[in-house]
């Protein structure tokens, strides 16, 4: 096993459920798992480790299936217009629920040690935060939240470019046509998924690895471990005060996909990695209280949807508000106001275009320098940056250790023809 | 049964934890040289007391008549002019290649050109480059014209707020190569802006630039005057080569995850709150400084420049039509790459938002009969939600 199968063997953030027929060979471990209309979801009492080992109780979805139960809850993934059924046993004890955030797709409560059955069709192809509704903020802050991605209809070959909308706007289409095929963005054109490039390694928990093909998800989240600890310590089917946990809530730790800092910026499943010219769709989700405004370096991106509406007018931008649930139920979100709960950036993966020298010389032959440079004993190439939120309070942990917050890593592994930069793998 | 315990992570190279941890230090530089077309100089960091006015500072967590910044200066300028908060602006051209000599005086530190897009060794991120503590060339191109900002990336949610930032501006050519206000433009205007607004007064379709007569640069800011006590390196973790994310490293006594600001300030000018007893204290009088209150005439282009300084969410209201023509330094409607967009119309009373890091260049045209319009933001708690401050402004418009 090389390094980088190291590290993705052993950092894998997120797991991943498919929901429904898929339909797309290969994308899935299995046919069974392909096949599965049906899966389990428990509410489950899980201890996360913080970034600095801080251990805080939570409550997680957890999953029935082979998938063992992870932090944060699995990514759950449909095609749109699939017929879904999700069988929730809560093992918990007081009520809890299921709702895909914005619709009506929800279960009624249900009591400490019952189960329900919610059957639904997937709603349109986009990026679904699933909560706990109920005592709201109380029991999704508490853990109970995941990503629900929809996929739309298969590949269609030949025909138009696929976008990850039913249907896009004309200026998305024109974006995703225009990917690899014009003057402006060299390189591939987007490719929705190609199970042929996908890493055959048999050792990789493989949904999430093939799911993540050129698409990220980055799901937020914000931990108080005070307010954790009180919720732990109430009686069975005792709540904590909704308004009394908003006012409180002062979180100290800053997660992206569960995780943190170092091991944010590390793990496999967040950090983009690409060759320029391998445009990527990123997922954004915030399950917490507090707004960020996360800003890429290297690449501006396109803002493609906020809360599944796609844009009509699809801005180049730097930074951008992600919401909250909350502001949600104020106002749908736009590029000029709420920023919505659930976003989709476009990265062109154009080589860094503020790069002096001639754009026709390969970076290895431009900046040979830089890619030799060797500071704090790791090698300056591949060319790494950060993506971070600049509300950069959720850069610390327990108050400082700056940057061990909300952030990860993009990465440019070579040049536009495929040459890996030195100490690619 | 034990509830699952669910680990942090592994830290399987620690090289790459103990670089994120504790960037190195570097100096030197340009790396890969390429031939300049503009230079200049900043040098970190140069401390400035700022005077809080007697109402201000009554109502301050620190309870201080002044509060404590770091500024990024200027050393090719006089003093009173070099070393000013925020930072002194900085303009170049549509496709300059910058060369920017950065000195630090005090402590480690780097700058980010923020919304610029270079190589990582000019980027100015400890973690993914270096800090460094006798000087740097940085070197980065300019190539899309608008509104951009440096700041130090160093324990950047202390330094930044500290007041470690200026504008960058990059300006499009002027179409008339005869003329003689060429780019870069006198701060404060006339200039050009690149754009897409058929129709707009002077717009010249074949460049995508726009002509304005008078121009402002807004950064919003606030600052929480407890954090203004602190050191460079406050809270932040300890350098250990053997075992960089052991928890014994980690500091645990932190504030800097709370921002409660008593500080509200337009472009380095704090608002102060309004006399008149009927008003909210949280209610800032309009600030008529000259650094910030725009005066133009009748029937002439504004274009204001709004960046969102801050950690705070912002809802900002003008007083009159304005057309949004850019975002984070990207115009709008201008090919090839921002094909996709459209300038959008805000009607005067409309409130946007922005938060942290984000720009919005914003064309007003005056009308034709004089008047005071006002400019309003709401300063907004990024987690509850409640406005914490407003602070005021006006665009007057004389004959
Ligand atoms: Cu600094
Ligand atoms: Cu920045």
């Amino acid at each position: 096993m090389n390094r980088r199968d190291f590290i993705r063997y052993n950092m894998c953030g997120l797991t991943a459920l498919a929901v429904g027929s898929v339909g797309i060979p290969g994308l899935f471990a299995s046919q069974a798992e392909a096949a599965a209309r049906t899966i389990n979801l428990s509410f489950e009492e899980v201890v996360v480790e913080m970034v600095d080992t801080t251990r805080v109780y939570h409550w997680v979805f957890k999953s029935g299936g082979a998938i063992s139960h992870g932090f944060p809850s699995p990514v759950l993934v449909a095609r749109t217009g699939a017929d879904i059924t999700i069988n929730l046993t809560n093992n918990l004890d007081e009520a809890h629920a299921f709702q895909l955030a914005g619709t009506d797709i929800r279960t009624d409560s249900i009591p400490p040690g019952a189960s329900t059955v919610l059957n639904f069709v997937a709603p349109a192809a986009g990026t679904y935060l699933y909560i706990d509704p109920l005592n709201a903020p109380v029991n999704r802050v508490m853990g109970l939240y995941g990503a629900f991605i929809v996929l739309p209809p298969g590949v269609r070959e030949n025909t138009a470019v696929n976008t990850p909308y039913t249907p896009p706007t004309f200026k998305v289409q024109q974006l995703f046509n225009d990917l690899g095929n014009t003057p402006q963005f060299p390189g591939e054109p987007w490719v929705p998924l190609r199970p042929e490039d996908v890493s055959p390694n048999p050792d990789l928990p493989l949904a999430i690895e093939r799911l993540l093909f050129r698409t990220r998800i980055w799901l937020f989240s914000q931990v108080d471990p005070d307010l954790n600890l009180q919720v732990r310590g109430l009686g069975p089917g005792q709540i904590f005060d909704a308004g009394a946990f908003r006012s409180a809530f002062e979180p100290e730790y800053f997660l992206l996909n569960g995780k943190a800092g170092f091991f944010a910026a590390h793990d496999h499943v967040s950090a983009v990695e690409g060759f320029i010219g391998e445009p990527h769709l990123i997922r954004l989700l915030n399950a917490g209280l507090a707004t960020h405004s996360n800003h890429l370096h290297a690449n501006h991106y396109y803002l493609l949807a906020i809360n599944n509406v796609v844009q009509n007018s699809v801005a180049s931008i730097d930074s951008m508000t992600l919401g909250t649930v909350e502001n949600d139920a104020v106002g749908r979100g736009s590029l000029f106001f709420r920023g919505g709960s659930t976003q989709d950036w476009l990265i062109p993966f154009l080589r860094p275009p503020d790069i002096p020298g001639d754009p026709n010389t390969p970076l290895r032959d431009l900046i040979p320098e830089e890619l030799a440079t060797v500071l704090g004993n790791v090698l300056q190439s591949p060319l790494k940056y950060p993506m971070h939120d600049h509300m950069e309070q959720s850069q610390t942990a327990a108050g400082g250790n700056y940057p061990q917050g909300a952030i990860t890593d993009i990465m440019f592994l070579g040049d536009i023809d495929k040459v890996p930069f030195p100490g690619s793998v | 049964m034990a509830i699952k315990l669910i680990r942090r992570g592994v830290a399987d190279d620690p090289a790459e934890a103990l670089k994120f941890i504790c960037p190195p230090a570097f100096s030197g530089g340009p790396i890969d040289p390429q031939p300049a077309t503009r230079t200049l100089r900043r040098n970190l960091d140069v401390m400035i007391d700022l005077p809080l006015p007697p109402a201000v500072a009554a109502r301050t967590r620190a309870l201080k008549d002044k509060i404590r910044l770091w500024t990024i200066e200027d050393p090719d300028l006089p003093q009173d002019q070099g070393r000013t908060f925020p930072s002194p602006l900085i303009r170049t051209v549509q496709g300059d290649v910058v060369q920017a000599t950065v000195g630090f005086q005090l402590d480690a530190h780097t700058i980010h050109w923020h919304g610029i897009e270079p190589t990582p060794l000019n980027d100015g991120v400890g973690h993914t480059s270096f800090e460094a503590t006798s000087s740097f060339v940085y070197q980065f191109a300019t190539n899309t014209a608008g509104t951009y900002f440096y700041h130090c990336h160093k324990n950047t949610v202390l330094h930044f707020e500290m007041g470690l930032y200026g504008g960058l501006i990059v300006d499009p050519l002027n179409p008339d190569p005869d003329s003689l206000n060429q780019a870069p433009y006198p701060t404060g205007g006339p200039g050009f802006a690149s754009a897409n607004v058929p129709g707009f007064p002077g717009f010249d379709p074949a460049n995508f630039v726009v002509p304005y007569d008078v121009e402002a640069v807004w950064a919003v800011d606030s600052f929480d005057s407890i954090w203004h006590l602190l050191n460079h390196d406050a809270f932040m973790q300890k350098c250990d080569a053997n075992d960089p994310m052991a928890a014994a490293n980690f500091t645990n006594d932190g504030i800097l995850n709370v921002f409660r600001p008593d500080v509200f300030l337009i472009s380095g000018v704090v608002s102060v709150p309004a006399s008149s007893p009927e008003v909210s204290p949280e209610i800032g009088a309009n600030i008529q400084d000259p650094r910030v209150a725009i005066n133009a005439k009748v029937n002439q282009t504004v274009l204001i420049r709004l960046l969102n300084a801050d950690y705070l969410i912002h809802e900002n209201i003008l007083g009159l039509d304005s057309v949004a023509i850019a975002a984070d330094g990207h115009p709008f409607g201008v090919p090839p790459l921002n094909r996709y967009s459209a300038p959008v119309r805000i009607p005067a009373g409309r409130p946007f938002r922005t938060t942290s890091a984000r720009r919005y260049d914003l064309l007003v045209r005056t009308p034709a009969v004089p008047g005071i319009f006002p400019f309003r933001v709401k300063f907004i708690d990024w987690i509850s939600g409640k406005v914490v401050h407003i602070a005021r402004t006006v665009i007057k418009v004389q004959p």
